[in-house]
């Protein structure tokens, strides 16, 4: 801009008048007319050579020269002329130079004020700039948006800017980045579905900016948003489109907080900027995407991989409509689809039910949720015929008149319809909504239906789960008791704890039979495996176990033929403990098929795993025998059963488990419900368990036995008559039979002394009374005689001796009725010396 | 009830009790017994194998025997299942300090001998 005085510019005014000048110099040699035309001629080239000032000077000395030279005719000639010449040379170059100085220094001026001018434009460039740079830093889309956030009011000052742009899964537009709007302003606007009835979105769709001067002339354009407009402190906004070319981004919004004309300037201005913020946006949009694909280069495999997983993790909890969420949010946020939906073929075969959706209005919605599968509909089509179409917006308005209605109920073009196929079935489809029209490369289309058939798995297996789990369910609820048996002599409690996969059904269940002949049997088993196979192999035990019980047969033979007829079916390896206890005795039997032992426990505060009576899993070899063992129950003792999920832990041993257990239920006591609700604190963690729980608590009420009475003559041959009867109450009142013999031995001691040592008694008879309590037995022997002394002889005494040595305590007592001898003996094993 | 029942093994009386002894056959079981151990030429085994139950009568029985015994300088031993009810009593009442208890009937027979030569 600034303009420098060259030489030669300056030699042309010079050298112009000089010709000039000497060409009517030669002329002027002609006469008069010459010198006239030479002066004609001087002050015409001075002229246009200077300008008007310079034309003026110049004629004036021309004349003066022209007037010396004719007034003064006798002079030299030749001193004359050339005198003339020289004035007229010298005065002509000088107001020539002097002239064009002037010009060039009123050009400077203007061009000074033409910088001037430029300079306030040269802000808006220089902001340009700054914008394109920053723009070109920002990376991500946010970035960009904070940028135009912060540099738009530069460009035209305003209390507040904001962009949003098309989130990446489509469907609507949401709030990158503002500044100055009121929260609540950004809490009602955050996220704009695009298809919404609001002129941001209106801007968005149609890419048209929107100058609102003032609230009065908003509210009548939108006056239902007129009361949210005043509320946010608005009174002119500018609403411009983000877009490139036909492809809208997003918009921008401007809040004023004063009226205002928007420019033609400021609008122009406006609007190039936002475009280089469309730009930009596209570009971190690229880069975000292609970042994302960089992060994992197999990106497809890495959503089936995500995809498989998620379905696996969801399949246990969420049922078929949540995995169909996933699978369409994530195809849309993978493949870069504005919108997508999901319909599967119902139960009944005929009727498309819409399982998921994604950025699709809910009139559409609700529209499309069930459609006839015969009906004339694209999506129709393609699960009938089970190929995918792949539908330009042109193709499918003219094919497919009745998407129309689908199209235009979203933004964007492009619209694939992909069959979900397992087994060569056809059983659905997905369809994605894109916005680019028709441009499916074959890479797209390849990639689509391989992630569609992906999906179609996941789908399908879901679909199978469900249903495998919905009768796996109802098997295993058939299988476990709803109510155990309320019985008299008996007390049980159960509990059942499914694994971690919740609802994945286990095969462990627990099982109380009422045996035909008195007493129960207690079952806990555990299936191997989980699901449908384990749950039916299930419900086939327990029902086997229940037709050999109801047999009577021994533990260990049902287990034999229990094992046998696992053999023969086929059905699955179990381990299971099958245990029969006689409630008035106390006494078990039991058999093991490869199970845990049972865990004794005592109401002194101890407790003891049961060995014995352990042979294969059932299920595993054809000639398996089966052992048994047994265990005795003191009245108030509790054999707990329980299934392998309940010592079992991570990072612990099997003899860490049962420690474990032992000390829980040392400390918990016998009392079946709250024993297990003890075990169940201490032995499973809170949350998910890694495998199933079966428990089961059986224990004999200590419910008092009648008491024995006897009344025999006295004769020593009715001593083998007592002994049998009362040897046969012990037994049945829980006493080992060790325990047994001792105190038999100490009562026929008894009697012998009540038979041979009473002096005049008044009746030949002797009368034994037994009874037991908690483990206790009282025996009262009665004569109705007076003793005699006892020392008579050694040998008599003897008896005496032995029964105080048998009994824990030993009471006589004569009266006039008679003589009375007490007896008392624990039937604990401890007792014995 | 029981029978006393007599054999000769190695030269060894051998007095087989069944069944069970209390106060109604303890005392014939008893004197029974004396004799035999009267009668034995050096040395009387009781076996009490197929004893369900004794009580003070024959206990008494026993100590008389092994008392008996000693003063005729004859051999007496008995012979009771090890863990039986009977075997307990027999030692509950100290009988074993006084007349050995075995096991089996071929081990008593062998002591009898070696204690009888002794």
């Amino acid at each position: 801009l600034h303009r420098r005085i060259y030489p030669a510019r300056l030699l042309i005014p010079v050298l112009a008048p000089a010709a000039a000048a000497g060409i009517g110099f030669l002329l002027s040699l002609q006469g008069k007319a010459g010198a006239v035309g030479l002066f004609v001629l001087a002050v015409a080239l001075a002229t246009f050579a200077a300008g008007l000032w310079g034309g003026l000077v110049a004629g004036a000395l021309s004349y003066l020269g022209l007037t010396y030279w004719f007034l003064e005719p006798m002079h030299s000639f030749a001193v004359r002329k050339e005198g003339a010449a020289a004035v007229v040379l010298l005065g002509t170059a000088a107001v020539s130079v002097s002239v064009l100085l002037a010009r060039e220094r009123r050009a400077a001026r203007r061009a000074q004020k033409a910088l001037e001018a430029r300079e306030k434009a040269l802000g808006i460039v220089a902001g340009s700039h700054r914008l394109a740079t920053r723009l070109s830093a920002a990376v991500t889309a946010s970035e960009v948006a904070e940028v135009l956030v912060e540099e738009l009011p530069t460009a035209v000052p305003c209390d507040g800017a904001w962009i949003s742009a098309l989130s990446q899964v489509g469907g609507e537009l949401e709030l990158l980045a503002q500044q100055g709007f009121a929260e609540v302003t950004v809490r009602a606007f955050e996220r704009i579905p695009v298809d919404a009835p609001n002129p941001a979105a209106q801007v968005f769709r149609d890419g048209e900016p929107r100058w609102y001067r003032s609230a009065e002339e908003f509210s009548r354009l939108h006056p239902e948003l007129a009361r949210i407009y005043a509320d946010a402190g608005v009174e002119a906004m500018a609403l411009l489109p983000l877009a490139v070319g036909s492809r809208p981004m997003g918009f921008v919004a401007l809040r004023f907080a004063q009226p205002r004309p928007f420019l033609p300037a400021e609008r122009r201005l406006l609007g190039s900027w936002a475009r280089q913020g469309s730009e930009a946006l596209v570009r971190a949009r690229l880069y975000e995407s292609e970042r994302e694909a960089r992060e994992s280069a197999d990106e497809a495999r890495k959503l089936a991989a995500r995809l498989q997983r998620t379905t696996a993790d969801l399949a246990a909890a969420v049922d078929l409509a949540e995995v169909a969420e996933v699978v369409v949010g994530e195809l849309s946020a993978a493949l870069g689809a504005v919108a997508g939906w999901l319909s599967l073929v119902d139960d009944s075969g005929r009727m498309l039910e819409l399982v998921a959706s994604h950025g699709y209005s809910r009139d559409f919605v609700e529209r499309y949720r069930r459609v006839p599968l015969d009906a004339p509909l694209a999506v129709a089509e393609v699960v009938r015929e089970g190929t995918s179409a792949w539908l330009e917006k042109a193709s499918a308005e003219t094919e497919y008149p009745e998407l129309q209605e689908a199209t235009e109920a979203t933004t964007g073009d492009g619209l694939a319809i992909v069959p979900l196929r397992s087994a060569g079935r056809t059983f659905g489809f997905v369809a994605l909504r894109f916005w680019e029209s028709g441009t499916f490369s074959d890479a797209e289309r390849t990639l689509v239906q391989t992630l569609a058939d992906q999906c179609a798995q996941s789908l399908e297996r879901a679909r199978l789960y469900d249903r495998e789990h919905r009768i796996a369910l109802t098997l295993q609820q058939s299988v476990l008791p709803d109510d155990l048996p309320v019985l008299e002599a008996v007390e049980l409690a159960g509990r059942y704890f499914p694994g971690a996969t919740e609802g994945q059904v286990g095969g462990d269940w627990y099982d109380i039979i009422e045996l035909p002949r008195g007493g129960i049997a207690a079952v806990v088993g555990d299936v191997v495996g989980k699901g449908i196979a384990a749950a039916s192999a299930m419900a086939q035990l327990r029902n086997a176990l229940r037709a050999f019980a109801q047999e009577g047969y021994k533990p260990s033979t049902i287990l034999n033929r229990v094992n046998r007829l696992a053999r023969s079916a086929g059905f699955s390896f179990a381990t299971l403990l099958y245990l029969v206890l006689d409630p008035d005795t106390g006494w078990c039997r039991f058999a093991s098929a490869g199970h845990l032992p049972p865990l004794v426990v005592r109401d002194d505060g101890s407790a003891w795993f049961v060995e014995g009576g352990r042979s294969l899993p059932i299920g595993v070899a054809d000639d398996t025998t089966y052992r048994q063992a047994t265990l005795s129950l003191a009245p108030g003792w509790t054999v707990l059963l329980f299934t392998d999920g309940l010592i079992e832990r991570r990072g612990e041993s099997l003899e860490q488990g049962f420690a474990r257990l032992q000390e829980v239920a040392c400390r918990a006591g016998p009392d079946p419900e709250p024993l297990l609700d003890a075990v169940v604190e201490r032995m499973l963690p809170g949350g998910a368990l890694a495998d199933d729980v079966a428990l089961l608590a059986v224990r004999p009420v200590a419910v008092p036995a009648p008491s024995l009475r006897l009344r025999v003559p006295s004769e020593a041959a009715q001593l083998a008559s007592v002994r049998r009867s009362l040897r046969g109450w012990l037994l049945a009142a829980g006493s080992d039979p060790e325990v047994a013999e001792e105190i038999v031995l100490a009562v026929s001691e008894a009697c012998a002394n009540a038979m041979e040592h009473p002096r005049s008694p008044r009746e030949r008879f002797v009368e034994v009374e037994a009874s037991a309590t908690d483990g206790v037995v009282s025996l009262l022997v009665r004569d109705s005689g007076r003793w005699r002394p006892l020392v008579s002889t050694a040998e008599r005494g003897r008896g005496l001796r032995i029964i105080e040595q048998l009994m824990d305590r030993v009471e006589r007592s004569e009266s006039d009725d008679g003589t009375e001898l007490r007896l008392v003996r624990s039937l604990g094993n401890g007792a014995a010396r | 009830v029981s029978g006393v029942q007599l054999e000769e093994r190695r030269g060894v009386t051998v007095a087989r009790l069944e069944g069970e002894i209390d106060h109604a056959n303890g005392d014939q079981v008893g004197r029974q017994l004396e004799r035999t151990l009267e009668e034995a030429e050096t040395a009387l085994v009781v076996d009490l194998a197929l004893v369900g139950f004794v009580d003070s009568s024959a206990i008494s029985a026993f100590f008389r025997l092994a008392r008996l015994a000693g003063e005729q300088e004859r051999w007496f031993g008995l012979v009771v299942p090890a863990g039986s009810v009977v075997d307990r009593v027999l030692r509950v009442v100290a009988l074993d300090e006084v007349a050995p208890l075995f096991q089996d009937l071929d081990a008593a027979v062998d002591e009898a001998l070696g204690g009888a030569s002794s």
